[in-house]
């Protein structure tokens, strides 16, 4: 699984969110950092083929989105950064319903996701009486639906009190073995538990890709 | 040659090499699996239970047909109880007036509420907070058409579903009416406005969509109503005026036609606006 992207740029009328960003993206966890308004839910959202980049390209195991977005879409898992589910749905419903059109087979992953996230309780009571961080958790839990190969979290941890965190790191590692997973996070700590490689934006521009550790060299005074 | 991916590619172009993408673990399992050859017998057992998965075989059809009624069903957790009981309402409305007064009022009723009904439940259904759920679904092995058309589905067959008993209570309450042709004129605004819906949701947003038929059906009957009230002066009904331009305009009937191709137009053409299809990163 690798992805690749190239002189890849983004506008929203007069603002621009992504100015020619080229990264390689290979197996692994990667923390995507910077301020607000500085282009990681929009570098998220081209790579989740969920928003058309004015320029540039990206490529899904070397082959141009444009010819792969099919099996692109069926290997990837997303968390959006805004969630907002039908109020009359509940987790259970949300997972059935994104597992049929998913074609998951394997019924036992929506009871594994909803446990592993401790969600059992809820399961079955509607979104219009659940907490956010309930909400996020289940937002979490249809990302790793179907175990995609490819999986894009925007603000993973927002909302989420520490016990929940430690459910989601847990089950981020335990299914993180030869997958890619990108996530945003405003958290340092998250970062430093969770991976050792991050790439930092800033006005849509990528600042540093590395190793965390090498940050504070590479960016003087960001703290981490 | 010795390389497994290589014999795999042999006689393909660099195109196409990589339009396979990595190949080294497919290789890699083929390389393993050292499984002995089958017998003849073995081997035509193997053949018929794999030939159901050519394409054009039956199996495929059929389970093509399940594939959309598993569909279907797995939408129907989208709509909430007031879609359903709204559809009821108006079934419940029929049923009241064709105790009241069936032969005149009913046909009225079901021309007026039953094609806003299907207008406003494509609207409801698409409503603002299914929008997250919509970029999910496009993540899916499942294409952003075939949702659509699905859900669009569901709510025209509960609406045709509630047509077609409000039509029967008419039918039952006496032949005034000839049905087909209440049918037709019924038919044209439903899809009409139906179409609009639809397109007018996907193209900008689930109040538009409710608006623009509403309105313009609003307008129609209003026009339709003026009519009607200068036939009261003359000593009939609007409702026995309705039942009169049903049975015998032949324009209205045209016109219903023709509502009926531009209904289908525009749910076409909300299938091709719909976001996250391919064509939208060509």
């Amino acid at each position: 699984m690798e992805l690749r992207i190239r002189e890849l740029s983004k506008s929203y009328g007069t603002q621009v969110a992504l100015r020619n960003v080229n990264l390689d993206f290979q197996p692994g966890t990667i923390a995507l950092l910077g301020p607000n308004g500085s282009g990681k839910t929009t570098l998220l959202r081209c790579l989740a083929s969920l928003t058309r980049p004015d320029h540039g390209q990206l490529w899904f195991d070397g082959i141009p989105y444009r010819r792969n977005l099919k099996l692109l879409r069926s290997q990837c898992g997303y968390l959006p950064q805004e969630l907002d589910f039908p109020h009359n749905l509940t987790p259970r419903q949300l997972l059935e319903y994104l597992g049929t059109l998913k074609n998951i087979s394997e019924s036992g992953q929506v009871d594994y996701l909803l446990s592993a996230l401790g969600l059992k309780s809820v399961a079955d009571r509607p979104f219009g009486r659940l907490s956010g961080g309930q909400i996020r958790l289940t937002g979490i839990a249809q990302a790793f639906l179907g175990k995609p190969s490819l999986l894009l979290l925007d603000e993973l941890t927002r909302g989420l009190d520490v016990e929940e965190r430690e459910r989601v790191f847990a089950l981020a590692r335990k299914s993180s073995s030869g997958r890619l997973i990108v996530f945003s996070t405003h958290d340092p700590p998250d970062v430093e538990r969770f991976t050792e490689q991050a790439i930092v934006l800033q006005q849509g521009r990528v600042i540093f890709s590395g190793k965390t550790e090498d940050l504070h060299h590479h960016i003087p005074g960001y703290h981490f | 040659m010795n390389n497994p991916v290589d014999r795999l590619t042999d006689g393909l172009d660099e195109t196409q090499r990589q339009a396979l993408g990595d190949l080294n673990a497919l290789a890699h399992f083929l390389e393993t699996d050292l499984g002995t050859e089958p017998e003849t017998a073995g081997r035509d057992h193997l053949l018929t239970v794999l030939e159901q998965y050519l394409p054009g075989s039956p199996a495929i059809k059929r389970r093509q047909w399940t594939n959309w009624l598993r569909l279907a069903h797995s939408q129907s957790v989208l709509f909430e109880k007031s879609f359903w009981l709204a559809g009821l309402l108006v079934l419940l409305l029929g049923l009241s007036l064709s105790v009241i007064d069936g032969r005149d009022l009913l046909p009225l009723v079901f021309i007026v509420v039953a094609p806003l009904l299907a207008a406003v439940g494509v609207a409801y259904v698409f409503r603002p907070e299914t929008r997250t759920l919509g970029e999910l679904e496009r993540l899916t092995a499942t294409g952003a058409a075939e949702l659509l058309y699905t859900r669009l589905a569901l709510v025209l067959a509960f609406n045709l579903l509630i047509s077609l008993l409000l039509l029967l209570l008419i039918w039952l309450e006496g032949p005034q009416v000839v049905l087909w042709r209440l049918t037709l004129i019924w038919l044209g605004p439903m899809l009409a406005l139906t179409g609009l819906a639809f397109y007018a949701t996907i193209r900008w947003n689930s109040l538009v969509g409710a608006i623009l038929p509403l309105g313009l059906w609003g307008c129609l009957i209003l026009l339709g109503w003026s009519e009607a009230v200068a036939r009261a002066t003359e000593g009939m009904t609007p409702a026995f005026w309705l039942l009169l331009i049903i049975s015998r305009s032949d324009p209205l009937l045209i016109g219903a036609s023709l509502a009926c191709l531009v209904g289908l137009g525009l749910l076409g053409l909300a299938g091709r606006t719909a976001p996250g299809g391919e064509k939208s990163w060509s």
